[in-house]
């Protein structure tokens, strides 16, 4: 069965930047351009990991995981945020959430495929398939 | 005593010794006429001695400040009773007695004993001759027409020449004409003449009618001499009073003055307006018609005019002179200072006003003092010599001190308001910079993602490659600017913080070499452990930090390629690191700012190298907050070599296990970290 990503950015280029990496693996991934839409995803449908932005209009990430652990369904759903933010106060709020991974942006894309892989607990496929996939437009 | 007299005085002296002398042999050939019975003489010569004797020891102090005695007296009656020839052992008894007791010099004993010689037998003769003359004999009845005017004689003549020798002798010595001198005493002299011949007629007749009765001139004359010591020693201590009463006086003015001085600094907010006061209120005191209140900018050693005064209109500084040039003697003044004439020219000249007042006397300066720092001076100066009093120093002295408090006080309250505006701009700054590195680092993401990707994928256009390559390139210093940007920025906050533990740097060192040798065909990048190295106490993530702004100059600095060093050793208390290159190494005058901040070395080369300036400040930043040092040797041409040490746990600190140090270290900065912000370079430059 195909392991399903939740990718929650308001960024469209991120956005466009992470499917295309996750695209070279076999993960249904689902984006959300805001914390509420992610929310109603996730709780219609429990993702096995969450990819999730931290500064956005209206919900923040903090929030939007802050829900996630408040429901039993998603309470242990790993989660990766994505920040251009790394202050001490954000970690820390993050370790009382249980974020498995921090990515202080830029970060690099084939190392995240790489973090989301080892989460998945899937094995890595080699680089030139990889680079194929890409090469292929990602699907 | 003689002979610090002028000439003319001494030959007076003389003249008058000489006269008296041959007076006396006059006198004892032709002795005068006694009044009395032979077997009386002895008693009563006994008695006008000592009677004699004790008049002139009491000396009284008139208001006129004179001095005088009753001696006369005595010598009248003797006259009277005993004739002038008699007199002379009174007269010798007296001066030469009070001469030895009172230790007066002995020339003016000597001259005493001559004038009163002098006056005696003159006025003796006189009185002898009137008497004849009118027919009353030579010691007529003082009830007689003839014993009158002979008294009257003797009255004035012994006066008028008493007084005459003694004002001769003071005009002599004072070099002032005899009439202003006599002048000066006469009237009151003339009174006291006239009550000395009614007391010697009363002692005369007393003696001559019930002789026993002098027992009451000694009790009189016991009278008068404790009256007049009564008198003095009471006219002592209303000197005294009044003395003090005076000075209690100017006291409590002093404090009023100086309380209202005290308000009007303490109330004067601005220093500007300080100056006004201070102006004012000296001028309560004493001639402030030229006055300056210098001032020292700090750390400087000059003084420039902050306010002043000459003759009530504004004293301004010198236009062509912004420093003032020479201020040898205002720099000497340490304590306040009181000087006239020259002295006070010589500081008045100093002045660094464009206009200085003429024919100055007498000057105070005073020197405003806060701590150990003279940071001012008060300069008051005036035309008259004796325009200033101690009084006038200490209370400008007082003055100055106040003005020192309030000057420093107005210096502190405006250093704390700079201190809060700069607090304030450097929160705003380090808000902006978060900020703008935060909105940096969003497109950021997708254009270095995208590069990455791009660079990968196998594409037969080698153009694409390279422009995404390039776009790689650019963004990766993009991203460095940011990072250096922030920490900067968190430096200067003081939020920069370490996360210690220990660690072990020979791993972190090789990995650190192993993936910079990747990244230049060009460089030859050798790690030379020198000695093993004990674990130390540190930020893996800040000293990796370290390392690669050290590789990253040697590879920038050496653009011809060439070996670059990376040596490490342990000594007794830390373990060094060094990196060597072979570049352009830097000039020597250079090497001390290399480590401030936005510093660049000033060169073509370094024009060419693009960099923020920042990274060298960065890293001493991060050795010293490891309690490490930092430094440099270099030569130009020949390559530079920078080391730091970082200090080696004590043994009995270090413990046998720690996972998570060197695993983040290996790992190289991607992992997550509590503290501090930081991205994935790692991910890009190692590729």
């Amino acid at each position: 069965m195909r392991k399903h990503i939740l990718l929650v950015d308001d960024d469209l280029s991120v956005q466009r930047l992470v499917t295309l990496t996750l695209g070279t693996a076999d993960f249904d991934v689902v984006v959300a351009g805001d914390g509420a839409t992610a929310l109603a995803h996730a709780f219609s449908r429990t993702p096995d990991l969450i990819l999730l932005d931290v500064m956005m209009p209206d919900m923040d990430g903090f929030a939007v995981a802050t829900a996630l652990r408040s429901r039993p369904a998603t309470v242990g759903v790993p989660i990766i945020m994505l920040t251009a933010r790394g202050s001490s106060d954000d970690l820390a709020r993050s370790q009382a959430l249980g974020i498995r991974e921090h990515f202080i942006k830029p970060f690099s894309p084939l190392h995240l495929l790489r973090t989301v892989y080892e989460i998945l607990d899937e094995t890595l496929p080699p680089t030139s398939a990889i680079i194929r996939r890409l090469a292929e437009g990602g699907d | 005593m003689f002979w610090t007299l002028p000439r003319k005085a001494r030959v007076y002296v003389v003249a008058v010794v000489i006269a008296a002398a041959l007076l006396s042999l006059y006198l004892l050939r032709f002795p005068s006429p006694i009044r009395v019975p032979t077997h009386e003489i002895v008693p009563l010569l006994l008695i006008l001695g000592i009677a004699s004797l004790v008049t002139e020891l009491r000396v009284i102090t008139t208001p006129a400040g004179d001095q005088r005695t009753i001696v006369s007296a005595m010598f009248i009656a003797s006259i009277l009773l005993l004739g002038a020839t008699l007199t002379l052992p009174a007269i010798v008894v007296a001066t030469v007695g009070s001469h030895l007791i009172l230790r007066r010099p002995w020339v003016k004993a000597v001259f005493n004993v001559a004038q009163y010689i002098l006056t005696t037998g003159v006025a003796g003769g006189l009185y002898e001759a009137t008497a004849i003359a009118l027919g009353g004999g030579p010691a007529p009845g003082f009830n007689t027409f003839a014993g009158g005017c002979a008294l009257a004689v003797l009255a004035l003549s012994y006066f008028v020449i008493n007084s005459g020798l003694v004002a001769a002798v003071i005009a002599l010595s004072q070099g002032r004409p005899l009439l202003y001198v006599w002048n000066l005493a006469n009237l009151e002299m003339l009174a006291q003449y006239a009550a000395m011949v009614v007391v010697g007629i009363i002692i005369a007749m007393l003696w001559e009618t019930a002789p026993w009765s002098l027992a009451l001139v000694a009790v009189i004359l016991v009278g008068v001499y404790v009256s007049f010591s009564l008198a003095e020693s009471l006219q002592t201590t209303q000197r005294d009073l009044l003395r003090r009463m005076d000075e209690l006086q100017r006291r409590t003015a002093e404090l009023s003055l100086l309380n209202e001085i005290t308000g009007a600094l303490a109330r004067a907010a601005d220093p500007s307006h300080l100056w006004g006061v201070i102006y004012e209120q000296a001028g309560r005191v004493f001639d402030t018609r030229c006055f300056c209140i210098l001032l020292r900018d700090e750390g400087g050693e000059a003084f420039r005019l902050a306010f002043g005064r000459l003759s009530g209109s504004p004293l301004t500084a010198p236009a062509d002179e912004p420093e003032a040039p020479k201020t040898t003697r205002l720099a000497r003044v340490r304590e306040p200072v009181l000087v006239t004439g020259a002295e006070a020219r010589a500081i008045v000249e100093e002045l660094p006003a464009a206009a200085a007042p003429e024919h100055i006397e007498a000057a105070l300066a005073v020197p405003l003092t806060a701590g150990d720092r003279t940071v001012g001076m008060i300069v008051v100066a005036a035309e008259q010599p004796e325009a200033y009093t101690a009084d006038d120093l200490r209370i400008l002295g007082v003055i100055a001190d106040q003005a020192a408090v309030a000057i420093e006080k107005a210096r502190l309250q405006k250093e704390a308001a700079e201190t809060r505006a700069l607090h304030h701009l450097n929160i705003l700054k380090a808000e902006f910079v978060s900020t703008v590195s935060h909105e940096l680092r969003s497109p950021l993401t997708p254009i270095m993602g995208f590069a990455e990707l791009l660079t990968m994928i196998d594409t037969n256009t080698e153009t694409v490659r390279e422009m995404a390559g390039e776009i790689l390139r650019q963004a990766q210093h993009m991203q460095r600017l940011v990072d250096d940007l922030l920490d900067v920025s968190h430096m200067e906050a003081g939020r920069l913080r370490l996360e210690l533990i220990e660690i072990d740097l020979d791993p972190l060192l090789r990995r650190t070499v192993r993936e910079f040798s990747r990244q230049s065909d060009r460089h030859q990048i050798i790690y030379h452990r020198l000695s093993p190295l004990p674990r130390v106490r540190g930020d893996a993530v800040r000293l990796r930090q370290v390392l690669d702004n050290l590789l990253t100059n040697a590879i920038k600095y050496s653009p011809d390629g060439g070996r670059i060093d990376v040596r490490a050793w342990c000594t007794e208390q830390e373990i060094a690191i060094s990196v060597a290159d072979q570049g352009i190494g830097l000039p020597p005058d250079k090497i001390g700012r290399l480590f401030e901040k936005f510093y660049r070395v000033d060169n073509a080369l370094a024009h060419r190298v693009r960099g923020s300036g920042l990274g060298l400040a960065i890293v001493k930043h991060l050795v010293d907050a490891h309690g490490g040092r930092i430094w440099v040797e270099s030569e130009p041409g020949r390559g530079s070599t920078f080391t730091f040490t970082v200090p080696i746990l004590p043994p009995d600190e270090r413990q046998p296990s720690l996972r998570t140090s060197t695993d983040r270290a290996e790992r190289g900065m991607d992992a997550t970290h509590p503290g501090e912000e930081r991205s994935h370079a790692e991910a890009y430059s190692a590729g």
